[in-house]
């Protein structure tokens, strides 16, 4: 496993900055960015509002009204935020995240809650069947959560069945697995997506329980293992 | 004490200072998308400036106050009025039991605040009062106001109630901000795929004049006006956004996220707007065209810090003001 992973860090606007491990996937780069993510949680920096884990970034969110307190010289608000979060980087170990679950999610590939399914058997010349094994058979990782609440960004899809993100957004039903490019996701509710849709998941993507309370059924760097289900199963589940 | 909504606006919610720390779950910050005026009107009504509000568009809602009340409104300029007579924005304003608010005509901004002095009863979710429509929660049952929605506030303390439908504005009021920016210019900072951009797209988006569609909604504007083409092909691997990120769609559209952007985005982020106009940009409606202006991270932080100091000016004006008038309220009785 690697142990150092080369990094530039870039300005997402005038209030946070967004820390670049470069424009790829990759598991061991996934659970770096865990790491540091986890050691930002868990020591939190004065000024500093959240963090946000993505795929192969983290993107870190000031308030600038409180670290101006800190300038020094001609400094920015900016620059400082980058130097607290550059002395992170180089001193700190922030330890990769080794342990991972195993999730195992059912999905029904009925025709009916997959509007998109013929299309990309048509499209990539393949059987439904020879689709579903596709989908199902690898496991997948879950790189981050984002878009919605609790919607698990999942890769990598293999090559055979990738397609493009549609042109426009169609209503999507709550629990669609969607594929695009390289990566497969499930709606957590009701909402326009971009994503072709192979089939519905009857499990609930998220709790919420009481006011504080909110929990998401998938975390980031769990491992994902589809199975196929039947309407049935998927009506009685 | 109660605030009732007697006719529904198109989208009118609670909103306060947002949701902060959930972004890793993919939970947006939401929050008012006119955060400097939400903090001002906050503040001449008494409340501390991150207290929820009423955020409400065109055709806005018209409020039936059973109890009296201090109010202050501002933002948009949607006309309004109490019991037929118009009252101005950004001022205090008292108000008799049995006073009705109404909002007459769309004049001039988007997004128009109402706060009322003391505590809404509004629900509080994962910190805030924000209304996340999407997961139904916070704010007024997770949802917007619709007719027949009562909302307690708390009692007041110390001022005098006006008489049944009688209101009395306080003479003192909030100044807007002025900077250098002309009325339309927003000021952006270059996004990490600035250079994604032919050179041709740059000087479009530098020198055309683009406006808001109507299409737009309180997660994002898209811009009407020339596309902006790339110079490159890219596929990029989802990150993070944030309100003010300016997004380069396929078609060379560009889309502004507002308040209730999503947390992630895949789309180029040519530029992002700075914090300190993101109340103006929030405000524009079709009809007023805007310009986009580069300018570096030194200016974008000091207009913010003069933002941030205006509105400091504000709270301690407010303070001494809402304390001098409940002295005097208290000599007199």
């Amino acid at each position: 496993m690697r142990t150092y992973f080369p990094y530039t860090i870039f300005p997402l606007g005038d209030t946070a900055l967004t820390v670049d491990f470069g424009n790829c996937i990759d598991q061991d780069l996934s659970a770096h960015v865990m790491g540091i993510f986890k050691y930002l949680q868990s020591h939190p920096l004065n000024g500093f509002i959240e963090c946000v884990p993505a795929y192969s970034s983290l993107t870190v969110f000031y308030n600038p009204g409180v670290l101006k307190k800190e300038i020094r010289n001609n400094e920015t608000i900016s620059e400082i935020a980058r130097e607290k979060i550059e002395e992170i980087l180089e001193n700190k170990s922030c330890a990769l995240t080794s342990q991972f679950r195993t999730v195992k999610v059912p999905v029904c590939y009925n025709d009916a809650l997959a509007p998109d399914i013929r299309h990309i058997t048509r499209e990539k010349k393949i059987s439904k069947q020879e689709l579903i094994s596709i989908h199902s058979t690898p496991e997948y990782r879950v790189y981050m959560l984002g878009f919605l609440p609790g919607f698990a960004y999942m890769g990598e899809i293999v090559e055979k069945i990738r397609m493009p993100r549609k042109p426009t957004p169609q209503r999507v039903h709550a629990g669609s697995v969607g594929i695009a490019g390289n990566q497969t996701g499930i709606y957590p509710i009701n909402s326009p997506g971009g994503w072709h849709i192979i089939g519905r998941t009857p499990i609930r993507l998220y709790e919420k329980k009481d006011n504080d309370n909110f929990s998401t059924f998938f975390q980031p760097g769990d491992i994902v293992q589809f199975y196929s289900i039947s309407r049935d199963e998927f009506e009685n589940y | 004490m109660n605030l009732k909504i007697i006719k529904a606006g198109i989208c009118d919610s609670i909103q306060d200072g947002g949701r902060h720390g959930f972004q890793y779950m993919g939970i947006n910050p939401g929050g008012a998308i006119d955060m400097f005026s939400m903090r001002t009107v906050n503040l001449l009504a008494g409340n501390p400036e991150y207290a929820p509000v009423i955020e409400m568009s065109f055709p806005a809602a018209s409020v039936f106050f059973d109890a009296p009340a201090i109010i202050a409104i501002g933002g948009a300029d949607f006309s309004a009025t109490l019991n037929g007579n118009p009252v101005p924005s950004f001022h205090p304003v008292l108000i008799g039991a049995n006073s009705t608010l109404k909002f007459e005509q769309g004049k001039e901004g988007r997004w128009c605040y109402l706060a009322v002095n003391g505590n809404m009863g509004a629900e509080k979710w994962l910190g805030s009062y924000s209304t996340h429509t999407k997961i139904e929660a916070g704010g007024w049952r997770g949802r917007l106001l619709k007719k027949g929605d009562i909302i307690p506030f708390t009692n007041l303390t110390g001022v005098q109630s006006m008489a049944d439908k009688k209101h009395e504005v306080l003479k003192w009021k909030a100044v807007p901000f002025y900077d250098d920016a002309l009325p339309n210019e927003i000021y952006v900072l270059t996004g990490n795929e600035w250079d994604y951009i032919s050179d041709d797209g740059k000087r479009i988006f530098g020198q055309e004049a683009f406006s808001v569609s109507r299409t737009s909604d309180r997660m994002g504007y898209t811009l009407d006006g020339p596309a902006i083409s790339t110079a490159t092909q890219c596929e990029l691997i989802s990150s993070v956004v944030d309100y003010g990120t300016i997004q380069l769609l396929p078609g060379g559209q560009m889309i502004v996220l507002m308040a209730g952007h999503q947390t992630t985005g895949g789309y180029p982020r040519i530029a992002h707007v700075i914090k300190a106009h993101r109340t103006k940009i929030a405000q524009l409606k079709e009809d007023k065209p805007l310009c986009f202006r580069i300018t570096d991270i030194q200016t974008a932080e000091q207009l913010f810090l003069k933002q941030e100091h205006h509105l400091t000016i504000l709270k301690n004006g407010c303070s001494m003001m809402w304390s001098d008038y409940l002295k005097k309220q208290c000599m007199s009785t």
